[in-house]
């Protein structure tokens, strides 16, 4: 389910949100409403079409930084710029060479190129060579301010995630698990209790949430990292062969057992073993691993020698294994020797804002897999993914996604992409009235909650309930629209992220 | 490729301003830019055609072509659409090296300069006697 893939706190996963992707239609002044900072490097040597771009991005509130030729870009020594903005026509010299030294300075510098109408081959190979879009003269106010939006939402993001990846770089789960909500840092919390032990691990989890990439992320973090990690499904395994699969046998020990065979147990030794679904192991084979962990041996099926095996155990099930024990199905002594250190995996549904991050996560995933155009998700897709229960978690996302992007003819996933039964899901309310309780704002009665972060979760819940609608979220709190933004830049936060998002 | 006006020589059949696009830029940036940038082009543009000049008359394909493409990218900003469909043929002709037509395109271009000056020009001045009537 989980892809390789950097894990995000939530205290920084408001950053992913309130990419709203205006047209000229709509409210100016949101559409074009840059973050504070924001700086545009334009390059350009024509001065009227310069002083023209300028006027435009700092009417917009953007920081202009002009530069008449590549010699200009050249000399500059100071702060990168969020987003730049290249004539590929500058004069004798080359666009293309200004657009690499920007990118050489700074590789995630997205680039907007500026071509002659005549020219569209050029932009396309500008596009090709990593520019962030395209723009032809005479360049068009709205689209240009719509781009330019867009490619600091977009540096923003990047900007974030590198540096939640630097700040986590010893999170157990990084580069394995995909995550930006409080619900999977505290999933880091628990993995990172037990990584250096050998103790018993049992992953609760739906299907799709991930428990496989959990174990590795528990093998690969731990002191047995440079032994094998093996994974088995029981539920995979007729009853009949899961004590050969575990166990290994003697040649002879039954028809077709023609020659010796290691089982899992040895062929993790030293290392992990995973044994998934658990829940689905027959009461014979619960009885041998019950045998076999507490003697630290093996004995292969037809064998008589005990083999000496010297391995983590991590179990996972999608069942409530105590209701198993309960109803007899599972044996309760085998209960207690594997779950000693339960953690659960949240279902997708549980932590929809980590949505857009999966997103992005997974159009880079199928680019690296094969090359395609789309970069991002139309507010409405995402609003039906954020809607959908996610039965299949985050595998089921990844399907839909996968999906998604063969039926998109355009560079952002539309609505009419999504696979019907998301597109068919009823929209959330035009309005909402704010209906949370009052523990959820103010803690338990043993608990004060500091004003600050009193303030950070009403604004938040409010975000959340309005889908990243800042007005809407102002209207709730009952405070203005700009004393909402000033409140959200001073706490360093940014629309939910149920909102928009680009990859 | 056909010229925009119906020969070298012909009339244009192109109009010399696209008034939207300025009427735009004053209605999102401010009247008072409108006349800097108009200023700025003006003088741009005829430091631009001294020097077009000078490589068409050097027989220069590369400079004097380079040197039209840009003047199209500036009349283009601001919507001077005939100047722009002008320098756009000469960047054509001195591609091709065709220099005869190139110098009568060149004594059009400056032509249509010194006509889309005194338009500008009149445009500026509407801006001015709008800002003093204003009480």
């Amino acid at each position: 389910m989980l892809g390789q893939g950097p894990l995000i706190p939530g205290a920084f996963r408001a950053v992913l949100s309130d990419v709203t992707l205006q047209s000229s239609t709509q409210d100016p002044n949101l559409g074009i409403l840059p973050t504070a900072g924001d700086v545009v490097a334009v390059v350009e040597d024509d001065p009227t079409t310069r002083l023209l771009t300028k006027s435009w991005l700092e009417g917009a509130g953007y920081t202009v930084k002009e530069y008449d030729s590549e010699r200009a870009v050249r000399d500059e020594h100071g702060p990168a710029p969020t987003v730049a903005c290249v004539d590929l026509g500058l004069g004798e010299q080359s666009g293309f060479d200004v657009m690499s030294f920007l990118r050489e300075r700074d590789p995630e510098l997205p680039t907007i190129v500026v071509t002659a109408e005549r020219e569209v081959e050029t932009a396309v190979a500008a596009m090709r060579a990593g520019a962030y879009d395209y723009l032809t003269k005479p360049v068009d106010r709205d689209r240009l301010l719509h781009s330019v939006r867009r490619a600091c939402e977009r540096r923003r993001l990047i900007d974030r995630v590198k540096n939640l990846q630097s700040e986590l770089g010893s999170s157990p789960l990084t580069g394995n698990v995909v995550g930006a909500s409080s619900a999977m840092v505290e999933l880091s919390r628990q993995v990172e209790r037990v990584i250096e032990s050998d103790v018993a691990v049992c992953l609760l989890g739906e299907s799709g949430t991930g428990k496989e990439l959990v174990a590795r992320a528990i093998h690969r973090g731990g002191p047995r990292r440079a032994g094998p990690f093996v994974a088995i499904n029981c539920a995979a395994i007729p009853a009949s062969l899961q004590e050969s699969e575990l166990f290994g046998h003697e040649r002879g020990a039954f028809t077709g057992a023609t020659q010796n065979r290691l089982g899992c147990f040895e062929r993790a030794r030293g290392g992990t073993l995973l044994l998934d679904e658990v829940g689905e192991m027959s009461p014979a084979t619960q009885a041998v691993l019950l045998r076999t962990l507490q003697e630290r041996t093996v004995r292969r099926v037809g064998g008589s020698q005990e083999i000496p095996v010297d391995v983590r155990i991590v179990c996972a099930t999608h069942r409530d294994l105590r209701s198993e024990v309960d109803a007899g199905r599972f044996r309760e002594d085998l209960y207690f020797r594997l779950v000693v250190y339960p953690i659960r995996l949240p279902p997708l549904r549980e932590r929809v804002e980590d949505i857009p991050l999966l997103v992005v996560h997974f159009l880079e995933k199928l680019r690296a897999r094969a090359p395609h155009g789309v970069r991002g998700l139309s507010a409405e897709a995402l609003d039906a993914l954020a809607r959908h229960p996610w039965p299949g978690n985050v595998r089921e996302l990844e399907n839909v996604i996968h999906r998604s992007v063969l039926a998109c003819r355009h560079d952002e996933i539309a609505l009419a992409d999504l696979p019907p039964d998301l597109r068919s899901l009823p929209a959330a309310p035009a309005d909402v009235t704010p209906r949370e309780s009052h523990e959820d704002l103010l803690g338990d009665d043993e608990e004060v909650v500091p004003l600050r972060e009193l303030e950070q979760r009403a604004i938040r819940k409010a975000l959340r309930l309005t889908r990243g609608s800042v007005g809407r979220a102002a209207k709730l709190l009952g405070i203005g629209r700009a004393t909402l933004y000033r409140r959200l830049a001073e706490l360093d936060l940014a629309p939910e992220a149920v909102g928009r998002i680009v990859a | 490729m056909s010229p925009p006006w119906g020969g070298d020589n012909g009339p244009p059949s192109v109009p010399t301003l696209n008034r939207g696009r300025l009427d735009a830029i004053e209605r999102d940036v401010s009247r008072e830019f409108l006349v800097e940038l108009v200023g700025l082009f003006v003088t741009d543009v005829a430091a631009r055609l001294e020097r077009l000049s000078d490589a068409v008359k050097a027989r220069q394909t590369k400079r004097a072509s380079s040197l039209a493409h840009a003047l199209q990218g500036s009349a283009a900003s601001l919507g001077v659409l005939r100047l722009r469909a002008v320098a756009q043929r000469l960047e054509e002709l001195t591609e091709a090296d065709e220099w005869g037509a190139s110098d009568a395109t060149l004594a059009r271009l400056i032509d249509e300069f010194q006509h889309v000056r005194q338009v500008l020009v009149a445009i500026g001045s509407e801006a001015s006697s709008d800002r003093a009537a204003k009480p």
